[in-house]
């Protein structure tokens, strides 16, 4: 039988007996092989013996679902793409990874990543580096590199779990030409991830089409109390908002601050898809979010301020990678640390150690706290009088493996430019290609908790498309 | 603002022998300041020297070689560098530690299960009798 059909086929065909199942996982793992040897998305595939054990009952039946790898799934390898947590096997299921085994769906494998999230190309590995599926000689986009790859290459029914600090979630899914979606900071319980950064850390769908994502995000949102900053809202269906077709009195912005310093294709095409969501009825028009420019440091500042808190944890000696015990703590710890981190770890621990020394706080990471606080109400002020805001998710089109290879490191963060203030301020958005199999994203914005406003956009512009 | 960015030195008690490179700094600093004023060029300025690296990678347990304690000192200039626009402002807001407004919610203090100690001792080979085996402390 060929498989090839989007997930809400599946789910169909599923429902009325009409997918076998056992052959249908046995078809997935030889294409998830096959796919992998080529492109390297995956860090590890689920064994078939696993995967038998599911049976098709609702909301899933069945249906494929890969995990990032930093997202624990019980009896699976978590590296989160570093060499220090070689062998780790978490003995316990992340809250999201619970929910979908609890709804029926198939964990099929974990996707490669930048060590612990750091980066932009998901070339910052220890492991397999992932190759874009719509040229072998670009990058992923990063960090879900894996995950927005694999969701691309796949012709299966399937829905990626990824995690996004500063443009996780948004820069592969453009990348890669699939649609993203990066939730409220809280409204998806963090348990069971191995954190990046505690106040930026969300976990978020990326799918091929409108209606996968917030299908899996009905499944993964909702109050967990094993997470203290989850928010206490119930679970709530956000495929209703997937019908959409129209925008009529839709108010969009268009922040000036976003459209400079663009490729020329990436600019053309976004005013392109501003045309479509005007004919839906969309009205468009350009606000000034005045504190964009410094969101950028200071977003660094506090991404690296928290890795550098979280990585402490790494220390070879309860799980992951081993060394023998030799020395007092402070030599094997460091020994260990310096051997096994990989570059841009070290260099965010090292960055995020310097802002929070005693002296340079107040200066630095106090400061860049402050900042958050000018983006957040840069935001608020424009949801004032509008419903979401609209932008390209990357200013450019997804290097060449051979051209990041000059970048200096602050070349490189300043490519989250688009995407680091909204992730900052903790605000819902979602990356949807400008047309299919186009490596460019037309980023939606919206307010706090104010998922189905984004997703209602999505859709309609899905249909316009 | 050269002024305040001297109280900020002032601040930070490095070791004993950092103390020229420091004196040297501050009057680079000042330096650097005149000629931004003058000609209106903004100067990169070496925030970080390779002591600090070395101090800072020692706070953090981290072991560098002496390529990599040279390659961090570019790279942390470079990006700090970068980040200059964080030292022109002064925002008189309060700090947002967490994007919302979110507070600490602490369950009942009730008897649970958990992790039993043979599946939290089950990923390290460091351990003795039940408990984690680490390198000596004292």
């Amino acid at each position: 039988m060929d498989y090839k059909m989007s997930v809400q086929e599946f789910l169909q065909m599923a429902e009325n007996g009409n997918i076998d199942l056992t052959d249908f996982i046995l078809s997935l793992n030889q294409e998830l092989e096959k796919i992998n040897r080529q492109l390297g998305f995956l860090r590890e595939i689920s064994p078939l013996s696993s995967i038998n054990s599911v049976k098709s009952l609702p909301k899933l039946f069945g249906l494929p679902i890969s995990v990032k790898d930093c997202i624990c799934v019980k009896g699976m390898q978590a590296t989160a793409g570093s060499r220090i947590l070689a062998g780790y096997v978490p003995p316990f299921d992340a809250t999201v990874v619970k929910r979908i085994k609890e709804n029926a769906g198939t964990i099929i494998g974990k996707t490669n990543q930048d060590e612990f999230g750091f980066g932009t190309f998901s070339t910052n590995s220890c492991y397999e580096i992932p190759k874009n599926p719509l040229d072998p000689n670009r990058v992923c986009g990063g960090s879900s590199g894996g995950a927005g790859g694999l969701t691309q290459a796949l012709e299966l029914p399937h829905i990626a779990l990824g995690q996004s600090t500063g443009g996780s979630i948004s820069c592969p899914s453009a990348w890669c030409s699939v649609i993203g979606l990066t939730p409220t900071y809280g409204l998806v319980s963090r348990y069971g991830l191995i954190d990046y950064a505690n106040s930026l850390d969300k976990i978020g769908p990326i799918g091929k089409n409108v209606f996968d994502i917030a299908l899996l995000l009905s499944i993964i949102a909702g109050y967990d109390e094993k997470d203290s900053t989850s928010i206490n809202k119930s679970p709530a269906d956000y495929t209703i908002f997937t019908q959409k077709q129209e925008l009529h009195g839709v108010k969009l912005a268009i922040p000036k601050e976003y459209l400079m310093g663009l490729d020329k294709n990436v600019e053309k095409e976004f005013w392109v898809a501003v045309k479509k969501l005007e004919d839906i009825g969309a009205e468009a028009k350009e606000v000034k979010l005045p504190n964009t420019k410094i969101s950028l440091s200071a977003y660094y500042i506090v991404a690296a301020s928290e890795a550098s808190t979280n990585l402490a944890k790494y220390c070879g000696m309860r799980y992951g990678l081993h060394e023998d015990i030799e020395g007092m703590f402070n030599e094997y710890f460091s020994k260990t640390r310096g051997k096994s981190l990989g570059q841009e770890a070290k260099r965010r621990i090292m960055l995020g150690t310097f802002a929070r020394m005693s002296g340079y706080r107040d200066a630095y990471y106090v400061k860049a706290m402050k900042v958050r606080t000018l983006i957040i109400q840069d935001f608020k002020n424009a949801f004032k009088h509008h419903d979401a805001i609209i932008a390209p998710t990357m200013p450019i089109l997804p290097p060449k493996f051979i051209d990041i290879e000059k970048l200096t490191p602050s070349q490189i963060y300043a490519m989250d430019a688009l995407t680091v203030p909204a992730n900052f301020a903790g605000i819902p958005h979602i990356s949807i290609p400008v047309k299919e199999k186009t490596p460019i994203g037309l980023h939606i914005l919206g307010d706090h908790l104010q998922e189905g406003k984004i997703i209602e956009i999505a859709a309609a512009f899905e249909k316009s498309r | 603002m050269p002024k305040k960015k001297t109280n900020i030195m002032k601040k930070v008690k490095p070791k004993k022998k950092l103390k020229p490179e420091k004196k040297s700094n501050i009057t680079t600093r000042r330096a650097i300041a005149l000629i931004e004023k003058k000609t209106k060029i903004s100067i990169p300025k070496p925030h970080i020297n390779l002591e600090t690296v070395k101090h800072v990678a020692r706070v953090a347990r981290l072991e560098l070689t002496e390529e990599e304690i040279k390659m961090m000192q570019k790279d942390l200039n470079d990006i700090l560098a970068a980040f200059r626009d964080l030292e022109k402002i002064d925002p008189k807001c309060e700090p947002s530690w967490q994007p919302l407004d979110i507070h600490n919610v602490l369950r009942k203090d009730e008897i649970e299960s958990c992790l039993g100690q043979e599946k939290a001792l089950e990923n390290t080979k460091h351990k003795e009798r039940g408990f984690f085996k680490g390198p000596k402390v004292l």
